[in-house]
């Protein structure tokens, strides 16, 4: 689970060529992750493995005898894969030839385990290390190791690292230094399970182990957060009070960044002498950027949320306790973290599918999480939404507008699990299913580098997409939506008086080559109530949803600067057979609504499954099909909707 | 010869040997009691998995709770607490 947000993003170091290259292996939740980040200290560097798509994690180290390259492998527990992760793991191992050495990490609790995968390790005859982690945890449950004589009948160093403390990282680092004075065994360990186990018995008795108690504060929590009632319960209270914080808690931090922007607005359109410059800079750049920036706090509070909730050990519990649920998709529990993270937004959910084992499950998963509705629909429902109905309506103790939002919310999910189920039998008719299991983690306290790690990677990235497909979709937008610029003479020949700015913004407007665009493909949008602004909203969302929020805004802008939320509430079709009509009637409202919430709007999206998927093929099929759906779905809306009102 | 291919080669027909006397599979075994593992019920890529994870013959296990719609099972064993589907744990055969 911890793919998502795996290390810091600091600047890039280019790894010295031809130096000592080490790599790290280890179980999943050993804490190879923190080891490699004390190591490096965040200088990693992230690519991909050739032909495949694992991330490939990699910082370098200085050592006394210089600078040496520490390779963070996935996290696996044995080194007979069953998914692409583990196959990395065999594959980097067999080409020996390129590691000067192998640190393993093993969680000194499970130590038994641990030793299980030291001797696949050792098969591969490198210089070998094992570092053993959670030692003080082993100590503060009653059990104990002497990790001198448990290297001595390992035949390999054993180090004992404590997260958080120096000291460990210190003498690792010091032991890096030099791979080829590394102790290696006479003989290799065995790994026929039958072997395996007295071996493993024989080098626990000589190092001295006594295995922990259970850990009874684990117990006691697990007793009530997994309780058939109670956990259930709380599992509910969870979700419900994880919703009410990213909407809530985010709120005045948006308001606030709104107002920025609005007040730069202003200050562009009065400051700049060049009067279609200012309007270039207010409407295009800080009002493209600033709608789309608003979402920052909320996806900032959305990662320090879901990483709390990881690093804690309540989302391990969270997926046991969904994976019934899931199982009914056919998926299981570990991709319903996946969903979760895509209400974010689908592209950390599509990247959280690297978890799951099943490549079946990662697809069906992949070509759900984009239906979940993430946050950068959000904007374009809060706004059709305000259209729709008044904020003062209620029915019974709700507001409609919330109750109409919570809708939309559950018709994403269901929907979402609906084209997981179906993708699972499209692709799931032949091969051998995979075995489904989950280690719990014990409860522990969120670590604070962590979760600030992960919050600032994930801003990161939305602000890397806002500096660049957003900012320069808006910038061409406002170029297709205001281009060319009329001179004065073409406007008084169709009576446009040249001194009415509004008259001349709407002139230019309806003239310009979006609205060529837009007029283009009304015959495909018009059943569903568009008009040709509306069309050129929802391809310009192609680029990211947010944008159709920004063009309406635009367009409406153009109409009437003053107030562009009435403007928009009253635009009228300007031509068509509706000619006169108003544009945002409940159906057309409801049709657009239902369209964002099937609708493949997202380049980004499409991309990352290009990535994770090796191929165009799946990125290709999820645009076309949700776009048929969305259409469908779209033009039921607005059938249902007109008979009703 | 690569690692995996060393392994698989390796690794002989499980701890199918072991078994004998009465067995039963490990999700049919109560909540709270504990009962040594025993064998698998054959010998396949899941099998493995499952031993590396920490169900090796000779251990003890105790299933510690259901989920509340009855799958998945969670279980002690070796000193960790793990998840598995009713299926897998099928394959799982502990001394009676």
């Amino acid at each position: 689970m911890s793919h998502a947000h795996h290390h810091g993003g600091g600047a890039p170091v280019a790894a010295p060529t031809g130096a000592p290259r080490i790599a790290l292996v280890g179980s999943p939740n050993a804490g190879k992750t923190t080891l490699f980040n004390g190591l490096t200290g965040l200088r990693a560097k992230t690519g991909n493995y050739p032909g495949v798509t694992v991330s490939r994690y990699e910082g370098r180290v200085d050592t006394d005898s210089g600078p040496i390259v520490v390779e963070d492998l996935p996290g696996t527990y044995s080194l007979d894969p069953i998914s692409p992760d583990e196959e990395i793991v065999a594959q980097v191992l067999d080409e020996a030839a390129e590691l000067a050495g192998v640190v393993v990490v093993v969680d000194a609790t499970n130590l038994r385990r641990g030793l299980g995968l030291v001797a696949q390790v050792q098969q591969a005859a490198l210089p070998t290390v094992v570092v053993l982690t959670f030692v003080d945890e082993l100590l503060r449950r009653g059990g104990r190791v002497d990790p001198e004589r448990l290297g001595r009948a390992l035949g390999v160093t054993v180090l004992p690292v404590v997260a958080g403390e120096r000291r460990g990282v210190e003498s690792l680092r010091r032991v890096l230094a030099g791979p080829s004075l590394w102790p290696t065994p006479p003989v290799l360990p065995p790994t026929a399970p039958d072997e395996v186990v007295g071996w493993a018995q024989s080098v626990l008795a000589a190092g001295h182990f006594a295995p922990p108690d259970p850990d009874s504060r684990t117990g006691r929590l697990d007793g009530v957060l997994l309780h058939p009632l109670w956990g259930t319960l709380i599992f509910f209270a969870t979700m419900f009070a994880f919703f009410q914080t990213i909407f809530a808690v985010a709120a005045p931090l948006q308001g606030l960044i709104e107002e920025a922007f609005a007040w730069l607005g202003e200050l562009a359109r009065s400051s700049i002498p060049v009067e279609w410059l200012g309007r270039f800079v207010a409407d295009a750049i800080l009002a493209g950027v600033g709608g789309v920036l608003v979402f920052l706090p909320q996806i900032a509070l959305l990662f320090v949320l879901i990483s709390l909730l990881e690093g804690s050990g309540y989302l391990s519990r969270a997926a046991y306790l969904m994976d019934r649920v899931m199982a009914s998709a056919g998926l299981e529990g570990r991709a319903f973290v996946a969903l979760l993270s895509s209400m974010a937004c689908a592209i950390p959910g599509i990247m959280a599918t690297r978890t799951l084992p099943s490549a079946k499950d990662r697809l069906a998963t992949m070509m759900a999480a984009p239906l979940m509705t993430c946050s950068a629909r959000l904007p374009v429902y809060v706004l059709l939404i305000g259209m729709l109905v008044p904020s003062d309506v209620r029915w019974g103790p709700v507001g409609a507008q919330g109750a109409i939002m919570f809708g939309l919310y559950l018709l994403g999910a269901a929907s979402a699990m609906t084209s997981a189920w179906f993708w699972k039998r499209i692709v799931g008719r032949s091969g051998m299913g995979l075995p489904f299991y989950m280690e719990m983690p014990s409860y522990r306290l969120p670590r604070l580098r962590t979760v600030l790690i992960s919050v600032w990677d994930a801003c990161a990235a939305f602000l890397r997409k806002i500096t660049s497909i957003i900012l320069v979709t808006t910038v061409i937008l406002w170029g297709l939506l205001n281009l060319p610029l009329r001179g004065d003479t073409e406007l008084v020949a169709a009576g446009v008086d040249p001194a009415d700015s509004v008259a001349v913004t709407a002139y230019t407007l309806d003239h310009s080559a979006a609205a060529a665009v837009g007029r283009a493909i009304a015959p495909v949008f018009e059943p569903l109530g568009f008009d040709w602004r509306v069309n050129v909203g929802v391809i310009s969302s192609l680029a990211a949803r947010e944008v159709f929020v920004s063009t309406m805004g635009q367009v409406a802008a153009a109409t009437d600067p003053e107030n562009p939320t009435a403007a928009l509430k009253d635009m009228t079709h300007t031509d068509g057979p509706r000619a006169g009509e108003k544009v945002f009637t409940p159906p057309t409202i409801a049709a657009l609504l239902i369209f964002f919430v099937y609708a493949m709007q997202c380049m980004s999206t499409l991309a990352v499954m290009r990535r994770e998927t090796g191929t165009w093929r799946w990125p290709l099929i999820a645009f076309v099909h949700l776009g048929v759906v969305a259409w469908l779905m779209a033009f039921l809306a607005h059938t249902i909707v007109g008979v009703l009102t | 010869m690569s690692l995996v291919e060393r392994f698989v080669s390796r690794r002989c027909a499980t701890a199918q040997a072991l078994a004998d006397g009465t067995t039963r599979s490990l999700d049919t075994l109560p909540v709270g009691v504990a009962a040594t593992i025993a064998a698998f019920d054959s010998d396949d890529a899941v099998a493995r998995r499952l031993f590396d994870l920490g169900f090796m013959p000779g251990e003890p296990v105790v299933p510690l709770r259901r989920a509340p719609l009855g799958d998945p099972l969670m279980f002690r064993v070796g000193g960790i607490e793990i998840v598995l589907r009713r299926a897998e744990a099928r394959r799982i055969l502990v001394a009676a």
